[in-house]
């Protein structure tokens, strides 16, 4: 990065609601997306905007947000360490359930891979250990199973306990 | 409010992949159609037989013998008010049948039932694998009692990533010479390793590697590519017998002091139940000790604040105290032949040799001087007979099918 004493590179994001941002290189290559872009793409001017239909201004934001702390963390040796628990647990906590959501789709068209790691951690910690009403309340899900799914599901939940046999 | 139902199949199947446990891939499948159809149900097949371990004094050709392993887990089920629990252990063949095993022992509990869990809380605590000699038929109770020869405890790891099974798995035990004992699957033999000060007495798997602990207490992680060992624990002496426990994300070393003096001779009890107090080994007492991996020290842990640790003859976990729905914590339950021999009521046998050690007060008593914690594992309780079927209606549909 600058350390280097090279001018920074700035990539060209446009999201879907028309909002434009300016990410430093390291970052936007987080995004596989951007990353194939410019790979096939290798004579792009440098003023270049990229676009991404798929996602708006709001989770954009909070992906740079993340992105960029997480590459400072690499180039400064802290990867793994107790400080990026830390800043995940912070990040994490303040995001409703509508903004984890639009994080995670935004991260998943992104293919930001140390992210999608992160947040698909995230939501099966949330359904660890949780009965099935709880998940479909906590998730606004309905129970949209045909009779014979209903059927197929009921069976499993039949616990049946072979006894001691005497042969 | 936010709709989870819509997500892309690719994502649903990357969230399922990371819950680990068979029970809560279940449950992810049991929400909605679409999340259902995103991921398999989880299903592990292990190889159905595996090559005996190498035995100095014998020449036992291992392609005639060998082992076949089984799972068991242990579930805490609460009732749907969540005030009480009970604890079990479940063990599942490769049909899928499934037996009730007392949780701390290795013995089948007689329980031909269909519960309905439907409703139910369920968490799965922890989980042991066992060795069992291929020559038992798999439906036999007493042979396989007889055949399970092979009673140190196993521990398994998958390597690679969490899904798939193609990258294979390890195993690790206490061979008979007391040297670790490792098998690679693909691989026709068990790998002994040489390195060993004293005896191992015990192996876990701890944050994604195997740990094992001597009888000193010295503690190694193994290697697994290398089949090497680095020390990270020096040794603490003291007790008998050492064994590892993961405790709130911590690592715990038990160590399990006995005695064979016979200084509770008890008058009132008839002839023989004297003897097995004079020959057995009586546990007296535990202490505990947590890992700095830092300093590489054992440090001693005088109290174990709101957790109950289960010290079965298979496996060793830990259970906090909001979880079991009981008032305190801070003690150990384990199996202790002398309390067997002390009790009446045959019908309880799920009790029988479980002792308690409380470490407020130092004390080893029986676990039924502990109706909170005994009522853990025996009766059955009502809100789990209400939903039971008898098997008998089952079994008769399935001929009625034949």
């Amino acid at each position: 990065m600058s350390k280097l004493g090279q001018a920074k590179r700035i990539i060209f994001l446009k999201t879907a609601d028309g909002q434009l941002f300016e990410v430093d290189e390291p970052v936007a290559m987080e995004f596989e997306i951007v990353k194939s872009f410019f790979d096939e793409n290798e004579d792009a001017a440098d003023d270049t905007v990229v676009p991404l239909p798929n996602v708006s201004a709001e989770p954009l934001a909070g992906i740079i947000e993340f992105c960029k702390a997480h590459v400072e963390f690499r180039a400064n040796g802290a990867a793994g360490k107790d400080e990026v628990k830390k800043f995940n647990a912070e990040y994490i906590k303040e995001k409703s359930n509508e903004q984890l959501k639009e994080l995670i789709l935004a991260a998943n068209y992104l293919n930001i891979k140390e992210m999608l790691d992160f947040l698909t951690e995230t939501i099966a910690n949330r359904l660890k250990n949780k009965s099935v009403e709880y998940v479909r309340a906590f998730f606004g899900i309905e129970n949209d199973f045909t009779p014979q799914e209903e059927e197929a599901v009921r069976k499993e939940y039949e616990w049946a306990f072979e006894g001691v046999d005497e042969d | 409010m936010t709709d989870w139902s819509g997500l892309p199949k690719d994502l649903l199947y990357l969230i399922a992949k990371r819950l680990d446990t068979s029970l809560d891939r279940f449950r992810f499948r049991s929400v909605c159609s679409a999340w259902r159809s995103s991921v398999a149900p989880k299903r592990r097949r292990f190889p159905g037989r595996f090559p005996m371990l190498p035995d100095d004094n014998t020449n036992i050709s291992s392609t005639s013998f060998g082992f076949h392993l089984s799972k068991r887990t242990v579930f805490l089920v609460k009732s749907p008010q969540m005030a009480t629990s009970w604890l079990i252990k479940i063990e599942e063949d490769t049909l899928n049948r499934k037996r009730l095993i007392y949780p701390l022992k290795r013995h089948r509990f007689d329980f031909r039932k269909v519960v309905d869990i439907q409703n139910l809380n369920i968490c799965e605590i922890g989980h042991e694998y066992v060795l069992n000699y291929i020559n038992s038929p798999p439906n036999s109770n007493f042979m396989n009692e007889l055949c399970n020869l092979y009673m140190e405890k196993v521990v398994l790891m998958y390597l690679g990533s969490r899904e798939s099974d193609s990258d294979g798995f390890v195993l690790l035990t206490v061979h008979v010479s007391g040297k670790l004992a490792m098998f690679k699957s693909g691989h026709k033999k068990w790998t002994i390793l040489q390195y060993m000060p004293s005896p191992f007495d015990d192996v876990i798997v701890y944050k994604g590697r195997f740990y094992a602990v001597d009888n000193t207490g010295s503690t190694v992680v193994v290697d697994c590519s290398r089949c090497s060992v680095n020390l990270v624990g020096n040794p603490v002496f003291g007790g008998d017998k050492k064994y590892l426990v993961e405790c709130k994300g911590d690592l715990l070393l038990v160590d399990m002091h006995l005695s064979i003096d016979a200084a509770t001779f008890d008058p009132n009890l008839d002839w023989e139940q004297q003897l097995a107090y004079f020959v057995r080994e009586r546990t007296v007492m535990f202490k505990f000790y947590k890992l700095d991996e830092e300093r590489k020290e054992w440090a001693e842990v005088n109290n174990l604040k709101d957790d109950v640790l289960f010290l079965g003859e298979d496996s060793v976990f830990s259970v906090s105290v909001n979880e079991l729905g009981v008032s305190r914590g801070n003690c150990i339950l384990f199996v202790d032949n002398v309390y067997g021999l002390s009790e009446d009521g045959a019908d309880d046998d799920v009790h029988l040799g479980v002792g308690v050690f409380d470490l407020e007060s130092g004390c080893i008593k029986p676990l039924g001087n502990y109706p909170e914690l005994s009522k853990l594992f025996w009766p059955v309780p009502d809100w789990i007979a209400s939903r039971t079927l008898e098997v008998s209606v089952h079994s008769c549909f399935f001929m009625s099918k034949l």
